[in-house]
């Protein structure tokens, strides 16, 4: 019999609100889980054991767990009667397994979470030891190596018998839905989606909200959000996109304003679009993927005047981060690919052949006291369109 | 109403082939390689568009190859030729303004060791013929030159590129990309004097996915798919049936359609210009003779093609602007700028492309639309 233990990690620092954190990620990994038929999920002492899976089950199961935000590690494992016997040929399996990968030095390590088990934990883990040596020894050249073994052999004591060796690693970070929520200002380009997962990581729920400028942009810049929307759904499970025409914003500045302000007035604009939409939509934080120094609107000049735009806090995981960090990540989530399609900025009619890179927030608002800025905003959120994007 | 002035990209098929495959696909489903009464019948239904097509570039049937497309088609003119005649030389020799899927199929020749030659084009889409001689050696073994360039619209002279070709190498095997202009232009093979021409389904109001390519009766190719016997082994894998009944049911129907109204791509084409004349900053670079009535290329200068694009988009016109953003980022036409118009010319272009499934009203609709649409684009052009 063999079925999925998931550890997670950072929940068990938690006091006493633990267990609200612990049932919300049994639920995610449920709803996660889904169209598994008559499975099991239980919980106990920070271990999560999925039960009753179908061979085929197995590879659909850990393909899934791998975007589950919560889970330090987890790995396939061998389950057994709680005798020795039944231990001892678990035991052989898993570590014929590992030698299949070309390991050659091992130990065991037992757990007695079930303290009225026959034997203590060294005791078990010598008896099992002796064993795999006996069986595999000659065979394999295999030796036991306690220091620093090319493999573990982990035998946990519970109800039943959990017997396994080398874990995967999970996302890790806090299970969805235990941090409140957020919305995304995403763009299409690399760093914003990277940005809303990272958040997202934290158990914040992300919404995201998107500016839309056609005809400057066309359908497929559309679709190509719809599309990052869909890969962050992975890990968020649904994901509310809001697409906000900004075309008449963008004409209004460009007609009125200091080129030069074009491209601070309309960061700004756009976060005070984003906050209203926010503050509608119980969000608590706006997110972006500014990273100081990437572009003329994200130095710290830039950024204090965008700030000063809304009074909600404005969370910027990728502040201190360069672009080649924010690239891996971007490849490892499966966005980039999707980012670097041109659709995006195909047209650079709103960019200003110098922005001001240093603006002064008075000499930017005194820029925007030339528009009619609350009706502005008024217009592009009551055309606002919203979707939700399902992860199927 | 919406206005489909992409047909150069793609054409609705027609109403009769929409309503003929129904039955087709119902009861006609047979393997034409089949032994039987229901693969005999789907058999004779090949034949049957093999002279439909045969007919229509005055060739024989059975010079004639069904593909997956255009695209298949010259991948197996140019690879398949090239392969096959190693022996006599190593040389192909084209153009600049071919359609990706000959220029990637050269550039992949290339690297198996093939030497390829672009003669150059001039602003109206010529070959230099001195050139072109002077090009052609013991070497060579094939030209490939298409009949109707898919940006501008410009008809290249292939009788005479053959004539000039084989003059100076009679073993020179010539295949042209006659994709836009089958049913539109003249495509005699005879006349020509071609070996090889690729025609396809979807820009016929036929469906997407089926081609056909002319090999001319005793020319050496080798083929690119291998599999069963069908189609002389040249071509294996099953018939497109649907697509191949698509093809002869498109071809009735335009045929039709030009007995009716010989002239009608023509007088759209001239309605469309001479609304343009009353545009400030336009130019037309479709050549103004020598040019296919179907493909009408302009740009408004200062104006980018994708926001263009787009605008008339949201007046449900539809056009394209044969543009791709490249890597530098920056979005221009290639075709246009490698017959050396300016930049400005290949940043701004929008190609209308025409149908019988068009009319006049829809020229003055969009001629509106674009006064409108420019209107509101110069506010913002500084």
């Amino acid at each position: 019999m063999k079925a999925i233990l998931i550890r997670y990690g950072e929940l068990a620092l938690k006091g006493l609100n633990r267990p609200l954190f612990e049932d919300r990620l049994v639920r995610n990994i449920k709803r996660k889980l889904k169209n598994l038929e008559n499975i099991s999920i239980t919980k106990e002492q920070g271990r999560i054991f999925i039960e009753n899976l179908s061979e085929n089950d197995f590879y659909f199961a850990i393909e899934r767990l791998r975007k589950v935000y919560g889970l330090v590690g987890f790995t396939i494992c061998e389950v057994a009667e709680k005798q020795v016997e039944a231990i001892k040929s678990a035991a052989l399996n898993v570590a014929l397994n590992e030698i299949q990968k070309g390991k050659k030095t091992f130990k065991v390590e037992t757990k007695r979470a079930d303290k009225t088990f026959e034997l203590r934990s060294p005791e078990l883990s010598r008896l099992i030891g002796a064993h795999i040596l006996k069986n595999l020894a000659d065979k394999y050249g295999l030796k036991v190596d306690v220091h620093n073994p090319d493999f573990e052999v982990n035998i946990e004591i519970r109800d039943k018998a959990y017997v396994y060796s080398s874990e995967e690693k999970g996302i890790g970070g806090m299970p969805l839905g235990t941090g409140g929520k957020a919305h995304l200002l995403l763009s299409g380009g690399i760093d914003s989606p990277v940005a809303g997962f990272m958040i997202a990581k934290r158990g914040v729920e992300i919404e995201a909200v998107h500016f839309y400028s056609f005809p400057y942009t066309g359908e497929k810049a559309k679709e190509k959000v719809i599309d990052l929307c869909r890969v962050l759904a992975q890990y968020t499970d649904r994901l509310k996109l809001y697409i906000v025409p900004f075309t008449e914003i963008q004409t209004t500045i460009y007609e009125k304003c200091n080129e030069r302000y074009l491209t601070i007035i309309m960061r700004r604009f756009m976060m005070k679009i984003a906050e209203r939409i926010a503050k509608e939509n119980g969000g608590l934080a706006l997110v972006t993927g500014e990273s100081i120094g990437q572009v003329a609107s994200q130095t710290m000049e830039s950024i204090i005047c965008t700030n000063a735009a809304v009074s909600m806090p404005v969370l910027r995981p990728l502040i201190g981060m360069d672009k080649e960090e924010i690239i891996r990540i971007a490849k490892n989530i499966g966005t980039y690919d999707i980012s670097i399609l041109p659709y995006e900025d195909c047209c650079t009619v709103f960019v200003p052949k110098h922005p001001k890179t240093k603006p002064k927030l008075e000499e930017v608002i005194k820029e925007e006291e030339k528009l009619d800025v609350s009706s502005l905003i008024e217009s592009a959120i009551s055309n606002t369109e919203w979707m939700v994007i399902e992860d199927r | 109403m919406v206005v489909y002035f992409d047909n150069a990209a793609t054409t609705r098929p027609f109403d009769e082939v929409i309503e003929g495959l129904k039955d087709f696909l119902a009861q006609n489903y047979g393997n034409p390689s089949s032994l039987h009464r229901l693969g005999v019948s789907a058999e004779k239904v090949l034949k049957e568009v093999r002279w439909k097509i045969a007919q229509k570039i005055n060739v024989n049937p059975e010079e004639i190859y069904f593909t997956s497309g255009g695209t298949e088609a010259n991948n197996l003119a140019l690879i398949g030729i090239a392969f096959a005649n190693q022996k006599r030389g190593n040389k192909i020799i084209s153009s600049p303004v071919e359609h990706p899927s000959v220029l990637n199929t050269l550039e992949h020749l290339k690297r198996c060791g093939f030497e390829v030659r672009f003669l150059k084009v001039d602003q109206n889409g010529n070959i230099d013929f001195e050139e072109l001689e002077n090009e052609v050696d013991d070497e060579t073994i094939l030209v490939s030159v298409m009949l109707v360039n898919n940006e501008t619209g410009h008809i290249f002279d292939v009788k005479k590129i053959a004539e000039v070709a084989k003059r100076k190498n009679p073993n020179v095997i010539v295949h042209t990309d006659a994709v836009q202009a089958f049913m539109k232009e003249k495509t005699n093979a005879k006349e020509l004097n071609v070996d090889l021409m690729s025609i396809s389904g979807h820009k016929i109001h036929a469906l997407k996915g089926i081609g056909a390519l002319y090999i001319k009766k005793g020319i050496n190719i080798q083929p690119i798919i291998f599999g069963g016997e069908q189609q002389n082994e040249v071509r294996p894998g099953t018939e497109n049936m649907p697509g191949i009944f698509s093809i002869y049911k498109a071809i009735e129907v335009y045929e039709r359609l030009q007995n009716e109204q010989p002239n009608k791509l023509r007088m759209i084409k001239q309605r469309f210009i001479e609304g343009l004349r009353s545009f400030d900053d336009v130019v037309i670079n479709s050549p103004l003779d020598n040019t296919s009535d179907a493909i009408l290329n302009v740009s408004f200068l200062g104006i980018k093609s994708e926001v263009l694009l787009h605008t008339l988009e949201s007046y449900n016109v539809f056009a394209s602007s044969g543009s791709a953003c490249s890597s530098r980022g920056r979005t221009y036409n290639k075709v246009l700028y490698s017959m050396g118009k300016s930049m400005e010319i290949a940043q701004s272009n929008i190609r209308f492309s025409f149908s019988y499934l068009n009319n006049l009203e829809e020229v003055d609709y969009t001629l509106e639309v674009l006064e409108k649409s420019l209107k509101f684009l110069q506010k913002i052009k500084r």
